[in-house]
């Protein structure tokens, strides 16, 4: 039950939340409806548009062509299904620091985006970015299917119970491998990632699904053992539990500080790729209450609106 | 450079700890991080990922450890040293009353002085020396020194007592430091006879010629409590020390009263005791002979007549036998008055009593005065007794103990029954006894919680005092009564030199506390507890002890044939000769230990290794 992860009060106020869809997305199938400008099939009239070739002659627009002697095609507001796809970083540093417990916070903000999704008659699909080359993935891509209806978050919630973050995360072939399974099925794709990977990385997946008209929102999602590490670190062996890379460190005043800098500074080149490239980007601390981030730092950030 | 400890080397693997616990410390702590991201750009702690890391602190530790082992093993430099050999003398002074005998226009004292003088002129330049006074026992009055000055000093302000000699125990003393130095030798100034020595660094310096004395060697008093003043009795003996008949007149004084004056012929070595008469009162007795002789110290002598004062005791009994023969006991001796109440009427608030008796009855809280206890209660907490035993035989008596004094045919006494007491701590048998095959204490005496006690396993209430058959019991009584009287306890006639032992209760007596001596000197007591004990009594006459509120009084005098024949010894004395220092040049090799260097510079070190931890420490946040 969804009781045992959220208030029924919670439940109540995310019901009254909607996905922010930014631009148009393509839909291919009806389900979720969202008004778009669009060369839609709709009777609702929109607007003209000159005419380019391969646009259907059924749309030109041949009184005007009499008058105006230009071809000029009806647009119409077409009622496009809006698909959320809920992408959920399970690479192994996920689950680092344990005391951040950054997988299990990112699972609690996926049912609750997926449950505002549903609630709003969107099509809402849960995938785990994982590693295919992982030992124990038997498929390229692990997600479930599209759910329309409310009771599809019960599944999704099992989805997201059953998933063991391992491996090192590859952004760029899994956002390859699910936009080939999705068959380029358009939509909002949100990212909940810690993002620790190098930004030519997150870069670059991120750009496919921007070409692919993607509406992009991403959750960085950080813990305060992260942001400060040094409350239980003195000195020792650092050990990356995706890479095995490791090094010695001894922990002094310029450390911490430079730790912080070098932190600071791939968050803020995070923050600025999404701002460039009008991408919702929201930094969730584990520390911080869900319902703030849900209910009052994405509302005011454009990532859900009432 | 040696070692004189070489077996400390087996220390040295403790190094190879201290390594091994430095492989331990660079073990190093693995921390799972998510990414690299941010640790990838930080500076790698080249020094922890090196497997053993021999830093300076480890340096540091290393060298204060060898330098410790290093100092176990005892280094040590030889150097030559040369120098000058001085003998280290010991200075015995003969400072007793016999030392005050005249030898013309001076004394005994002012030659020894004058010989003790010219040594400490004639000591060497590496000579030092110690002083020894010998009068009733020997006291060192300086360090070894060198210096002359002060020697002298120490000297010049000398003065001979009116006490014995303690040459046995200052040459006993003297053998003891000449064993414990090197180049030792030991002069003793004396009149005394020089004991036969086997150590040939003792030399006798004697003083003395004239033998011209007649001496009062004694003056006893007899007086206990239940005599009169008219029956009190003096005794003066009166010896002849020189070698010709003497004509001495005896002068005797009751408090500077003259009481009577006798002449006395004595022969040579003769001795005669003169009784005095006429004591009317209490005082101070004095005994004078005249005309002086050669030794003015044992001319005259002192006793104190103590005043007849009542005795009040307290019984506490219900036994009404008892009562009534004390009452006869009261009316045949009239200065003893007994006061009687009842075990549930007795308080230790009841005004102040000097003894107190306590028949079958032992009081809640210790009582205040001396006190004897007839036959104690079985469950008491003060005297253990193992029970009642029946057909009692006196066997054995302690005749040294004033109780027992005067006593006879004490194991005639049939004793019905009595308790079988038990020697306690404090408490020593006064009569042994024997019933059903066993021997036990039948009467104990001693001192509880400062206080004097007598402890009786028998009942005096089954004896008639006033019979005949009974009077080894009724001495014995009286002497209880004498001994436990605090008027009695204190020795009121003392040799001089010797101790006093005085009690004082309650100790607040003790408080601001001084003794007038005879010279008229008055000296402060610093004493905390009872009892008392007075050494300060050099000289012969009376002393005056006073506190607050009250005022005892002793006489302290010489009575030291010894001292009084002062003629000298037949025998014919050592060669006294002085040698005077010769400069004796030595090479000595000396063996100079470095410990205590090693252990400062390891000092520096561990404070180094200190320091620049705690700088360490300070860099890294924890």
């Amino acid at each position: 039950m969804l009781r045992d992860l959220f208030s029924p009060g919670f439940l109540r106020r995310l019901e009254s939340l909607r996905i922010e869809v930014k631009r148009v997305a393509i839909a291919a199938r009806k389900g979720g409806y969202e008004s778009i400008n669009k060369k839609g099939s709709s009777i609702e009239f929109a607007d003209y548009q000159a005419y380019n070739p391969g646009d259907d002659f059924r749309y030109i627009d041949w009184n005007l062509y009499g008058r105006l002697d230009k071809l000029l095609v009806k647009t119409f507001k077409e009622e496009v299904e809006l698909s959320v796809h809920i992408l959920l970083d399970a690479s192994r540093s996920m689950l680092y620091p344990e005391v951040d417990r950054k997988f299990d916070f990112s699972k609690r903000v996926a049912l609750a985006l997926a449950y505002i999704g549903l609630s709003n008659h969107n099509s809402v699909r849960v995938a785990a970015i994982i590693n295919p080359s992982e030992k124990g993935a038997s498929r390229t891509t692990v997600q479930t299917p599209f759910f329309q209806k409310l009771s599809g978050i019960f599944r999704i919630k099992d989805f997201l119970g059953e998933i063991e973050p391992s491996g090192e995360m590859d952004l760029v072939s899994f956002i390859y491998r699910y936009i080939h399974e999705n068959k380029s099925r358009g939509g909002t794709v949100i990212i909940l990632s810690d993002f620790m990977i190098p930004p030519r990385s997150y870069k670059k997946g991120l750009d496919i699904l921007r070409f692919k008209n993607y509406d992009i929102k991403v959750v960085q999602v950080l813990g305060s053992g992260e942001l400060d590490p040094f409350k239980n670190i003195k000195s020792g062996e650092i050990v990356d539990v995706e890479t095995k890379e490791k090094k010695t460190i001894n922990v002094t005043g310029s450390l911490k500080k430079k730790y912080h800098q070098l932190l600071e500074e791939h968050n803020l080149a995070l923050r600025s790729y999404c701002k460039s490239n009008k991408i919702v980007y929201t930094l969730a601390r584990t520390d911080m209450p869900l319902e703030d981030l849900i209910l009052r730092e994405m509302p005011r950030i454009g990532f859900v609106r009432g | 450079m040696g070692f004189l400890n070489l077996l400390a080397l087996y220390y040295l693997p403790i190094v190879g700890l201290l390594i091994l616990i430095y492989f331990f410390r660079k073990k190093r702590k693995t921390i799972p991080v998510p990414s690299f991201i941010p640790w990838r750009g930080l500076k790698q702690d080249t020094v922890r990922t090196r497997f053993f890391l021999a830093d300076i602190l480890f340096f540091l530790q290393l060298a204060a450890l060898l330098l410790l082992i290093f100092f176990l093993t005892h280094p040590y430099f030889t150097s030559i040293s040369k120098g000058v050999v001085g003998k280290n003398i010991i200075l015995l002074i003969d400072t007793s009353a016999s030392m005050q005998t005249r030898e013309g226009k001076s004394t005994r004292f002012d030659l020894i002085k004058a010989e003790a003088l010219r040594l400490v002129e004639k000591m060497g330049a590496g000579d030092s020396m110690l002083v020894i006074s010998m009068h009733s026992s020997p006291q060192i009055l300086s360090e070894f020194s060198k210096d002359k000055g002060k020697l002298k000093k120490i000297i010049k302000t000398l003065e001979s007592l009116d006490t014995g000699t303690s040459l046995e125990e200052g040459l006993s003393l003297s053998l003891s430091l000449l064993n414990s130095i090197s180049n030792g030798e030991v002069h003793v100034l004396t009149d005394k006879e020089a004991p036969e020595l086997k150590d040939n660094r003792i030399r006798f310096v004697r003083h003395g010629k004239a033998s011209d004395n007649i001496a009062i060697t004694g003056l006893d008093i007899y007086q206990d409590m239940f005599k009169d003043y008219r029956e009190r009795e003096a005794y003066v003996t009166v010896k002849n020390f020189s070698e010709e008949p003497k004509v001495v007149l005896l002068k005797t004084f009751l408090d500077k009263e003259p009481l009577a004056e006798e002449a006395i012929e004595l022969i040579p070595q003769e001795q005669r005791t003169i009784r005095v008469k006429g004591i009317k009162g209490p005082g101070l007795l004095k005994a004078e002979l005249e005309p002086e002789d050669s030794l003015a110290a044992d001319n005259h002598a002192y006793a104190i007549i103590k005043i007849n004062k009542s005795v009040n005791v307290l019984v506490v009994t219900e036994d009404a036998f008892l009562q009534e023969e004390l009452r006869k006991v009261e009316k045949a001796t009239e200065q003893v008055k007994f006061t009687t109440i009842t075990p549930s009427s007795y308080t230790t608030n009841l005004k102040d009593y000097d003894i107190a008796i306590f028949h079958r009855f032992i009081p809640e809280d210790y009582p205040r005065e001396n006190a004897l206890f007839i036959s104690p209660p079985m469950d008491n907490k003060l005297f253990p007794i193992r029970g009642w035993t029946r057909g009692v035989r006196v066997i054995d008596w302690n005749n040294d103990h004033p109780i027992m004094r005067h006593l006879d045919y004490l194991e005639e006494i049939w004793i019905y029954k009595a308790l079988h007491l038990e020697p306690s701590e404090g408490l020593k048998t006064l009569i042994k006894a024997e019933a059903e095959s066993e021997n036990l204490p039948l009467a104990l005496a001693g001192t509880l919680q400062g206080r004097r006690v007598v402890v009786l396993g028998f009942d005096l209430a089954e004896f008639g005092l006033s019979k005949t058959k009974n009077m080894p019991i009724l001495i014995m009584f009286l002497n209880i009564l004498q001994w436990l009287n605090p008027e009695g306890v204190e020795a009121s006639q003392i040799k001089t030199g010797e101790h006093l032992v005085i009690n004082l209760y309650p100790e607040k007596e003790l408080k601001n506390l001084s003794l007038l001596n005879p010279k008229g000197k008055t000296i402060n007591i610093d004493s905390t507890h009872s009892p008392l004990v007075i050494t300060d009594t050099y000289y012969a006459g009376q002393y005056l002890l006073r506190g607050k509120g009250f005022e005892k009084r002793f006489v302290a005098n010489l009575f030291d044939e010894s001292e009084s024949g002062i003629k000298p010894s037949l025998t014919p004395g050592k060669k006294l000769e002085f040698e005077e220092a010769k400069v004796v040049p030595f090479v000595k090799e000396e063996k100079k230990e470095l410990g205590k260097y090693i252990l400062v510079v390891v000092s520096l070190l561990l404070l180094t290794e200190w320091i620049l931890y705690y700088l360490k420490a300070r860099a890294r946040v924890v």
